[in-house]
C-alpha cells in the first residue's frame, strides 16, 4: 500500500531521525533492490534485535525525505529480523517515493511508526480470496505467508497492466505454488477471471482486495452482483480522491462547552488544532483511523475510508481529518 | 436475569424476524414449529417474487431437526447464498451446546466450573460461559 498524505504533517522534522516521535522506531536500511519502478527495502533494528511482530496486512508509516507515507509490510510477521516494504515510484506524488528511490541508500537510518493493522485476515474464514492489483500485492504477500503458516485455504488473483513489470512475481510464485495463483492482464481478462472465481467460492469465504481505486471498485461490484455480503469484502485503499471543501458548520465540544466554527475549505482536524484541542492523527486523509473522535449529537458527513458501513450508520464517531457534518451543529466528546 | 438493559453486552435478539435480503444469489430456508412455519412462508413468498433459487425445509419441531438435507445443501452452496432459519433461538443454541443457560459445566481444559450465560460467541454460534465460583477461596 502506498498512502501518500495530501500534505506533510506539521510536526514532520525535515532531517531524518533528528527527532523520534513517541513510540516510533529508528531502523537501518540493510538492503535495497530495484526492479523497474518498484524499490524494495529491508529495514533492521540498530541493535540486531528482532522487530515487533505484526498482524498480516499491516503497514508502517515511514518518514521519507520530510514526508510521511504508509507502506505495507511484505515480509515475515512473527518476531521478524527485518521489515520489508516495496515502494512504487510515483513521479508526481508528494516526493516521498522519489526520495526513497533516489536518495536512500544502504546503511541510512529511517524513522518508522510501529506496525498498524487495518487490513487483517479473518480468523474464522473457510477460505481467503486475495485479489491484488499492481503494487497492491504488498499487503497480500504477508497474508499469503500467514495462510501458509497456519495452513489456511487461500487463492490469489493478481491483476497487472500489459506494459508494466509485475512486482514481486518470482517470490509470489514460490509462495503460492502452481495452483493458488492466477495472473490476469488487462481489464477484460481481470473481469472475466473475477466473474468466474467469485461465483465458485464455498460458504465462509472472504474476499480481500488491494489495488488501484477503479480496479477495487470493479471487483467489489462484481462480488456484490454475485451476492457477496459487504461484511465478507475487505478492502485496503491506496489514497483518497481530492475532496470538495465542504460547507461550514459549528462544532460543540461537550467537555469544555466551547464552540468552534469550521469554515469551508478547513478540515475539522485543522479547526480543532487551531483552537489548541489536540487530537492524535497521522495520515490526515481518512485512511489510518488515528483521528477518530466520538460524536455526541448531530449527523456526521463521513468522507473517510476507514469506518465500516455499520460504524458509519451508527453515527457515533467520525474521522475528523476529512469528515464534516450534515447538520449545522456537531457535538463531539472532546 | 438482573442485568441493566442499557449497559449489558448480552446480545439483544431482534423482536421481529428480519426481511429477506434481496441481494442474495440463492436461498436456503429452514424452519421448525408452527411459528417457524409462518415466518418461513413469508420468506419463501418474498424469495419467489425475486425469482431466485430456493431450497426450503420444515420440521414439526417435536423431534430433533433432520439436518442431512441442509448439510448437503450447505456443502454445495457458494458465497452469495443466504441461509435463513426460523426456530426458537434457545432451541437452536441449546441443541448446539447440549446445555441450557444457567447450567454449570467443567471446562475441558482447566476444569474450572463454568456457568453457561446469555452471551454468545459469534465465532462458534454458541453460548459462552464464565467461572462461576471465581470469588470462592480455592480449596
Amino acid at each position: 500500500m502506498t498512502v501518500a498524505p495530501a500534505q506533510p504533517l506539521a510536526s514532520s522534522p525535515l532531517a531524518p531521525s533528528a527527532a523520534v516521535r513517541e513510540g516510533w522506531l529508528i531502523l537501518r536500511v540493510a538492503g535495497v533492490s530495484t526492479a523497474g519502478r518498484v524499490r524494495t527495502l529491508r529495514l533492521v533494528s540498530l541493535t540486531g534485535d528482532t522487530l515487533p511482530s505484526f498482524t498480516p496486512g499491516s503497514h508502517i508509516v515511514v518518514e521519507a525525505g520530510g514526508r510521511t507515507n504508509a507502506y505495507s509490510l511484505t515480509g515475515d510477521f512473527l518476531e521478524p529480523i527485518a521489515y520489508e516494504i516495496s515502494v512504487l515510484r510515483i513521479p508526481d506524488g508528494n516526493g516521498g517515493s522519489r526520495w526513497i528511490h533516489d536518495d536512500l541508500d544502504v546503511g541510512q537510518e529511517l524513522s518508522v511508526s510501529p506496525p498498524r493493522s487495518a487490513f487483517p485476515p479473518v480468523a474464522s474464514a473457510q477460505h481467503h480470496v486475495l485479489v491484488a492489483g499492481g503494487i497492491g500485492i504488498t499487503p497480500i504477500l504477508s497474508h499469503i505467508r500467514a495462510a501458509r503458516l497456519y495452513r489456511r485455504s487461500f487463492e490469489v488473483i493478481y491483476a497487472h497492466r500489459h506494459d508494466a513489470e509485475v512486482p514481486r512475481l518470482r517470490e509470489l510464485r514460490a509462495l503460492c505454488g502452481p495452483d493458488r495463483l492466477e495472473l490476469a492482464q488487462g481489464r477484460a481478462q481481470v473481469t472475466a477471471r473475477l466473474r468466474k472465481r467469485l461465483a465458485e467460492q464455498p460458504l465462509g469465504s472472504v474476499l480481500l482486495i488491494c489495488g488501484p481505486g477503479p480496479m477495487m471498485e470493479a471487483t467489489e461490484t462484481i462480488a456484490t452482483e454475485l451476492g457477496w455480503p459487504s461484511q465478507r469484502i475487505h478492502t485496503e485503499r491506496f489514497s483518497t480522491e481530492a475532496l470538495d471543501p465542504g460547507s461550514p458548520f459549528t462544532v460543540k465540544l461537550a467537555r469544555s462547552g466551547r464552540q468552534l466554527l469550521v469554515p469551508s475549505g478547513v478540515s475539522l482536524l485543522e479547526a480543532l488544532e487551531a483552537a489548541e484541542v489536540p487530537v492524535p492523527n497521522l495520515c490526515r486523509r481518512g485512511v489510518c483511523g488515528e483521528c477518530r473522535v466520538a460524536v455526541k449529537a448531530g449527523r456526521p458527513e463521513h468522507r473517510d475510508l476507514f469506518l465500516s458501513d455499520e460504524e458509519r450508520t451508527a453515527n457515533d464517531s467520525l474521522m475528523c481529518c476529512v469528515s464534516r457534518a450534515h447538520d449545522a451543529v456537531l457535538e463531539l466528546e472532546l | 436475569m438482573t442485568v441493566s438493559p442499557d449497559h449489558t453486552s448480552v446480545p439483544r435478539w431482534p423482536d421481529e424476524p428480519p426481511d429477506v435480503d434481496p441481494t442474495g444469489s440463492s436461498y436456503l430456508v429452514v424452519s421448525t414449529g408452527e411459528a417457524g412455519r409462518a415466518v418461513a412462508s413469508r420468506w419463501t413468498a418474498a424469495i419467489a417474487s425475486l425469482a431466485k433459487p430456493l431450497w426450503a425445509h420444515h420440521d414439526s419441531g417435536e423431534s430433533p431437526l433432520a439436518l442431512d438435507g441442509l448439510s448437503r445443501e450447505l456443502a454445495a452452496a457458494r458465497v452469495g447464498t443466504r441461509v435463513m432459519v426460523a426456530a426458537p433461538e434457545r432451541d437452536v443454541l441449546d441443541t448446539h451446546a447440549r446445555l441450557s443457560v444457567g447450567d454449570t459445566v467443567a471446562c475441558e481444559g482447566c476444569h474450572r466450573t463454568l456457568i453457561v450465560y446469555h452471551h454468545v460467541s459469534r465465532l462458534h454460534g454458541a453460548y459462552l460461559g464464565y467461572m462461576v465460583d471465581a470469588e470462592e477461596p480455592t480449596t
